[in-house]
């Protein structure tokens, strides 16, 4: 027999049927949101992980294209220019016997020595020797070392912890070169001071100038509109780093780029 | 007791009122081209014809289950539609057509010889809340599996489904005591009813958010 208690029970599971059900939908829908989520930013990494993929083949070929450059140039080029070197000045005694001026023969001599120093600098330039053989920090002061009519100083700390792969110091120093060579090119300095400190999390290089320095809008405005390779090159190579590179206009202008250890490639 | 059901029943009644405000077009009616729509605004106008009729019939004839017979298979065509035109891919999707045949013929078996048309239609009734629920749980299946809506909360079919899913849970709860209850004392019946009246309240304010974000894509 049906009595009224049992009908109100029945009546309030029911209910609390529907209740349930209401929240089973929408358990559904915050669950598939944040699966949603989920899947977009495993998409975006797969993009970005893709992306970087291809910025380091792209690099990795264009140091290796340099490398062959450098090769060819100090195996090939250097010795016939040291050979015809020593040719004209084995031979200067006989050439002034012959009537030749030998202002004309040492000034041919002062440009084949040009020419040799300019090969060896482009040399190291291309394939810096000193970085695979004594690391980042000492690469570095030996490029700072050659600048010349600028007052340079220098300090390394943790260098230990900078010692980390080949590619993150070839990045770091190439990115290091760029940086001063478009200092000195556009801006007049008379004072620059480049340190380096490595830790366990990063490798921090900051660079100190006394010239007019930019922002961070404008470099990047530059980059845009540049037809060069050289800022699209710094672009790049802090791209695949995962590095951060900020400009500081002022007094003291400042760049500091900052390359985390964990996630370099 | 009564009054509150009264309450509930016009309030539910109303409600049906409600997706077909949200659903009128600038061009009016029965002009649009969204063929999922038009079927939820048809759902709709058989429903209030129903519950119309079932006042004409309570006044004149004190059983309205002949209307309640044909509102079953006339809402069970409907919700087949309406799943065949949301299963874009859906390999059984076929199946719908058989099984709405069968129900057809099952439904009039039961209108004029099994349980026949001056009684309640409880079988097939509890058929089409069950197939509803089964419908209605593979599409959750589906959009769940298949992961191409940015966000359900802003997905129409999605609300239109949890309507479904709500309003058919519910009633397939009242259905399978309501032959008993009503073997006891029919007046009990006043109790359960309810459920079914709130279950069509929520129904049509989830299905008016359902048309309104249908109609806004």
């Amino acid at each position: 027999m049906v009595n009224e208690k049992t009908i109100i029970l029945t009546v309030l599971a029911g209910s609390l049927f529907i209740v349930v059900i209401i929240i089973f939908i929408f358990v559904v829908g915050i669950n598939y949101r944040k699966k949603v989520i989920e899947r977009e930013s495993d998409y975006q990494l797969q993009i970005k992980n893709k992306e970087l993929e291809m910025l380091k083949r792209v690099i990795d070929t264009q140091e290796t294209e340099r490398q062959k450059i450098a090769s060819n140039l100090h195996d090939e080029i250097n010795p016939l220019l040291v050979s015809i070197k020593h040719v004209l000045t084995s031979q200067s005694k006989e050439l002034t016997a012959m009537g030749i001026d030998s202002t004309r023969i040492s000034n041919q001599n002062e440009v084949i020595n040009s020419v040799i120093e300019n090969i060896q600098s482009s040399t190291r330039d291309l394939s810096p020797r000193i970085l695979y053989t004594f690391g980042l920090p000492r690469a570095i002061k030996s490029f700072l070392n050659d600048i010349e009519g600028v007052d340079v100083s220098y300090d390394f700390i943790g260098e230990s912890f900078i010692e980390k792969t080949e590619t993150i110091n070839l990045n770091i120093y190439r990115i290091t070169l760029e940086l001063i060579n478009n200092i000195r090119k556009y801006e007049q300095i008379k004072k620059l001071h480049v340190s380096l400190v490595g830790s366990e999390k990063s490798v921090v290089l900051r660079i100190v100038h006394d010239g007019e320095g930019i922002t961070n809008e404008v470099f990047h405005d530059y980059a845009a509109h540049s037809k060069g390779i050289g800022l699209n090159s710094i672009l790049s190579r802090v791209k695949l780093l995962e590095a951060t590179l900020d400009f500081t206009k002022g007094k003291d202008s400042e760049i500091v780029l900052e390359v985390p250890l964990f996630h370099a490639r | 007791m009564l009054i509150w059901y009264e309450v509930i029943y016009w309030i539910s009644f109303s409600s049906y009122l409600l997706p077909i405000i949200v659903f009128i077009p600038k061009k009016g009616i029965f002009k649009t081209e969204d063929n999922l729509s038009s079927v939820l605004l048809f759902y709709q106008i058989i429903c209030i014809s129903t519950e119309l009729f079932n006042i004409f019939y309570m006044q004149f004839f004190r059983n309205n289950n002949p209307v309640i017979h044909i509102y079953t298979i006339v809402i069970f065509v409907l919700v087949s539609f309406f799943y065949f035109k949301i299963f874009k891919n859906f390999n059984y999707k076929k199946l719908l057509f058989p099984m709405t045949i069968f129900f057809i013929i099952y439904s009039f078996y039961e209108f004029f010889n099994n349980q026949g048309y001056l009684n309640v239609n409880t079988k097939p009734y509890l058929i089409l809340t069950i197939y509803t629920i089964i419908l209605s749980s593979i599409y959750f299946y589906k959009v769940y599996s298949e992961m191409k809506i940015a966000n359900l909360f802003q997905d129409g079919l999605f609300w239109v489904n949890s309507a479904f899913l709500i309003y058919f849970s519910s009633t397939f709860y009242v259905s399978l005591f309501e032959d008993y209850i009503r073997s006891e004392d029919s007046n009990l019946l006043y109790y359960t009813w309810p459920i079914q009246l709130v279950s069509t309240i929520i129904f049509n304010v989830i299905l008016s958010r359902g048309i309104w974000l249908m109609r806004k894509q």
